[in-house]
């Protein structure tokens, strides 16, 4: 059986407009998804999702079909968000009380709802420069291993090592001095080890 | 280390936030049918250069051909026999 995006992909190619425009329609949910990690905001969101699809679209004679069309599309899109994520000073410079606050305890993070501990996350990880925060965004929001956080960055497996541990460790500073600024109880931080 | 186990409860947890629905696909296309519109104006432009190349080599040849005469041509002044 035919692929279905090989087939868009070569009609695309070949000028048909319409058949770019069903393999947006099939991807663009995986898209927003993966890009939601990027920004909260909805606007926003849309279009880097718009700007994924165009940038897709400039690139697709460099689609060569080794691996899945998805695979492809989703370095695109991480590369996107990143790019996005420098060009815009998107740092958070200061991560708001009550979500520090809501990181009192293990319990309360692991009760916060989906959409609270994502804004909570974004926040956090906002604070660090952005090879930090997609090293750690990759591994943990998207659960990829050290290996496909290189091939979605295309940074070498070595690197991906060395960032995450700086990342992690950029992070735990960051808390450590909320701590001492905010006199937070931050148990789950300082205290609470599985 | 507990920055790590941060990570992985509030991951664990945010991994159920689902994006708002998006749907791009008409707002791509027109994007893609206004960038291609600045081509086709090139091509018109270069097309419009092209001709204008042409008609000034034509005219050229034609000056060259009709009007331009070496100045030291010995048959021009006569020295011919001199020579």
């Amino acid at each position: 059986m035919v692929d279905p995006d090989l087939q868009d992909i070569q009609a695309t190619l070949a000028g048909d407009g319409a058949a770019y425009g069903r393999l947006v329609r099939r991807h663009q949910e995986a898209v927003t998804k993966r890009m939601w990690r990027f920004v909260r905001d909805p606007q926003r969101l849309e279009e880097l999702v718009h700007d994924v699809f165009v940038e897709a679209y400039v690139s697709l004679k460099g689609f060569r079909g080794e691996a899945p069309f998805t695979h492809w599309l989703s370095r695109i899109a991480t590369r996107v968000g990143y790019h996005y994520w420098k060009k815009r000073d998107t740092a958070v410079k200061d991560m708001p009380l009550q979500d520090w606050d809501a990181l009192a305890g293990e319990e309360e993070a692991s009760a916060m709802e989906a959409s609270e501990a994502a804004q909570v996350l974004h926040d956090m990880l906002g604070q660090l420069p952005p090879r930090d925060r997609l090293v750690l965004t990759l591994m943990y929001l998207e659960e990829l291993s050290v290996a496909q956080v290189a091939e979605q960055t295309g940074w070498s497996v070595a690197l991906v090592k060395v960032q995450a541990f700086r990342a992690r460790k950029k992070l735990k500073a960051l808390i450590d001095k909320a701590n001492k600024e905010h006199g937070h109880r931050a148990v789950f931080f300082t205290e609470t080890q599985p | 280390m507990n920055e790590e186990r941060i990570l992985q409860v509030l991951a664990r947890a945010a991994r159920a936030d689902a994006p708002p629905a998006v749907d791009v696909a008409d707002r791509v296309l027109a994007s893609l049918r206004a960038a291609r519109r600045p081509s086709r104006l090139i091509v018109w432009f270069a097309a419009a250069a092209s001709a204008a190349a042409i008609v000034i080599v034509v005219m050229a040849l034609w000056v060259l051909m009709n009007g331009a005469r070496p100045a030291m041509d010995p048959s021009d002044m006569g020295m011919v026999g001199m020579l």
